[in-house]
């Protein structure tokens, strides 16, 4: 009985070693070109309904969470959570312009930002900056990654080099969720408070814009991008 | 006159309305039990293999406003391995927030009991392993109605004694008021409560001669990877009866009390999480004996004091380890010990028999558990009972849980 339950012990302390196999080294974000000569500007509006807050109730002690947050009021600053990307024919070689690199923030027990767009490739830095755990992880078949429970400060990289839309939780925090959107390529941008966007460096072409959000949707348009002028494009969401 | 005022700001609350918020658990579970299973020792009725819906668990929030909300959780389930019939309101509390700061907040109404750590985890998502502890349903050698049980007292428990106790009821939720917050940026936490019963009786016992209980925690969270918690419950634990009306004209039934000592320690740190509990239990219980002789047929089988101290000690550990995303695997002990007492059936004045007023039990329970998608966990089990008696029962149970959150 003792050796079984001895054995048993050193199997599940050991299992943890797997969790790193999943694990993508860091990379280093790539060097940026110089912004290319023939470029051109993408400018718009993003209008979104006014959505009804999805408002947990803050009674949540029996249920092993924390106090929870608005996650999506609707509104001015719901349209910061859209993210317009373009995709097309002459956009794979685009590198990203040096920036500096991209933080997914644990606060108040909420993900900050709750979407958050970047390029494959990119290493993204994972911090908890509460005084209480996080367990942050994503079951998505883009990118299955645990982090595991990290004290406060410590930043975590994770790569993603398949694009695609990760939902990121915390294990601990049941009303905790954030979006990684990892696109192919570095011409996308998320809107201001007031729902305007700009994309700029764009290679001349003609591509597709299309626009992302957790719960709405807008169809994807053809766009023509000439070297030196502005495109408008409007997206309403629905 | 405090008390008044608080009532009715109680009262006024349940009046006010808001928006409502529902959310919930679903577990369904597989099991096959040794040969000697019972639902009061290890949750499973015979040895046929039981297919049940073991919780479907509903939870009702809502923000009266921002520092008063209301929560309750109406719960069916298969305490003996049958499918759910039973629906329950276990939870139905309004909570004052912020009354000072984080420093003081109030609950009142039906609630869970403050007492040890466990409670806060027992629900399926957060419960790493499928059965609950042996503290919180293992039926020990004492009635609510007739105290200590010995042998023979055990065979006649169901129908004349009122059943037998376990050292925390099922759950762990009473009727009560209770205060709780912290202090020093959270360094210490403390939440006491003044309930309708001690830990060991059921929530519908009100019928306690108008005894109130106290149970309470302080825990102490010195790093982000740790915290100490010393809990502490105390109350009269008898219902009243016609077995025990003799006690009527000797204080009533009131003295007879369990009193609960624990200790809880939660360690965790990347992928590892544990969580160790000590709990020491005591009952001052009655014997009550069966005489044909006299009307009502019930005396005291004890001989100067008219209560025997009964002592038990019970630990817990449990460790959780993830391994692959979604995977993680995790291992319980558990173990139930008891004191010696002079077995009262045997005394003959201060020289009677030294006997174990119960069988001591050691559980292991090991679990892989698998998370598809973030709402759905699925765990393959296995628990392993001793029980010291022989010969000894077949216990064991292979089990297989999918919970569902929504």
């Amino acid at each position: 009985m003792i050796k079984s339950i001895l054995f048993t012990a050193g199997c599940l302390i050991t299992l943890p070693a797997f969790a790193f196999f999943y694990e993508v080294p860091n990379t280093k974000a790539r060097d940026s070109l110089p912004i290319q000569e023939q470029t051109g500007t993408i400018v718009g509006t993003v209008t979104i309904p006014v959505l009804p807050p999805t408002r947990p109730a803050r009674s949540s002690r029996y249920r092993r969470g924390t106090e929870a947050k608005e996650t999506n009021t609707g509104g001015p600053s719901e349209v910061k959570s859209v993210v317009i990307y373009l995709e097309g024919l002459g956009l794979e070689g685009v590198r990203p312009a040096k920036s500096r690199t991209p933080m997914l923030d644990q606060r108040d027990a909420e993900f900050i930002p709750h979407v958050l767009p970047v390029v494959k490739g990119t290493s993204v830095q994972i911090v908890n900056r509460d005084r209480t755990y996080h367990n942050v992880f994503s079951l998505s078949n883009v990118k299955k990654f645990n982090i595991g429970r990290r004290p406060t400060g410590e930043e975590v990289p994770v790569s993603f080099e398949k694009s695609g839309v990760i939902q990121v939780f915390c294990d601990i925090h049941s009303n905790m969720s954030a979006f990684i959107v990892v696109l192919d390529n570095p011409m996308f941008t998320q809107p201001l408070e007031n729902g305007e966007f700009h994309l700029t460096n764009i290679p001349a072409g003609r591509f597709t814009i299309k626009s992302w959000h957790e719960r709405l949707s807008a169809p994807p348009q053809e766009v023509t991008v000439r070297a030196g002028e502005n495109t408008k494009v409007d997206f309403t969401l629905r | 006159m405090f008390f008044w005022q608080a009532l009715m700001l109680l009262s006024v609350a349940a009046n006010l309305s808001a928006q409502i918020t529902w959310t919930g658990i679903y577990d369904f579970e597989i099991k096959k039990g040794g040969k000697d299973s019972k639902p009061e020792s290890n949750k499973v009725t015979n040895e046929n293999l039981q297919l049940s819906v073991r919780n479907l668990q509903l939870f009702l929030n809502a923000e009266v406003t921002e520092d008063i909300v209301f929560a309750a959780k109406i719960s069916t389930d298969a305490r003996a391995g049958s499918d759910a019939t039973d629906i329950r309101l276990e939870l139905a509390n309004v909570t004052f927030l912020n009354i000072f700061g984080e420093h003081l907040n109030v609950s009142a109404g039906k609630i869970l009991t403050p007492f040890g750590a466990f409670t806060k985890r027992q629900l399926s998502p957060d419960n790493p392993l499928i059965g609950i502890p042996l503290f919180f349903y293992y039926a020990t050698n004492v009635s609510p109605l007739s105290g200590y049980l010995d042998s023979g007292g055990v065979l006649l428990a169901q129908s004349l004694y009122g059943g037998r106790l376990s050292t925390v009821y099922y759950g762990g939720y009473y009727t009560g008021v209770e205060v709780f917050g912290t202090l020093a940026d959270e360094l210490f936490s403390y939440d006491v409560a003044v309930m309708n019963a001690p830990l060991s009786a059921p929530n519908s016992a009100i019928n306690l001669d108008k005894n109130l209980a106290f149970h309470g925690r302080v825990a102490l969270r010195p790093a982000i990877w740790g915290e100490l918690g010393a809990s502490f419950s105390t109350g009269s634990f008898l219902q009243s009866g016609p077995v025990n009306a003799l006690f009527s004209s000797k204080g009533g039934i009131v003295k007879f009390t369990q009193q609960t000592f624990g200790l809880d320690l939660v360690l965790s740190y990347l992928y590892y999480e544990l969580n160790a509990e000590y709990i020491r239990n005591q009952y001052n219980a009655p014997y009550i004996v069966y005489d044909f002789t006299i009307n009502p047929p019930y005396k005291s089988g004890l001989t100067g004091s008219d209560q025997i101290s009964l002592k038990n000690d019970e630990l817990l550990v449990d460790l959780k380890i993830d391994f692959f995303p979604g995977f993680y695997a995790a291992g319980r002990l558990n173990l139930l010990t008891f004191g010696n007492i002079t077995d009262p059936a045997t005394a003959s004045g201060t020289f009677g028999n030294q006997v174990r007023w119960d069988r001591n039990v050691t559980r292991t329970e090991i679990v892989v558990g698998y998370k598809p998608v973030r709402n759905v966990l699925v765990k393959l089990g296995y628990q392993w009972t001793r029980v010291d008696v022989n010969p000894r029962p077949d216990l064991n149970v292979a089990a297989t849980q999918v919970s569902v959150t929504f």
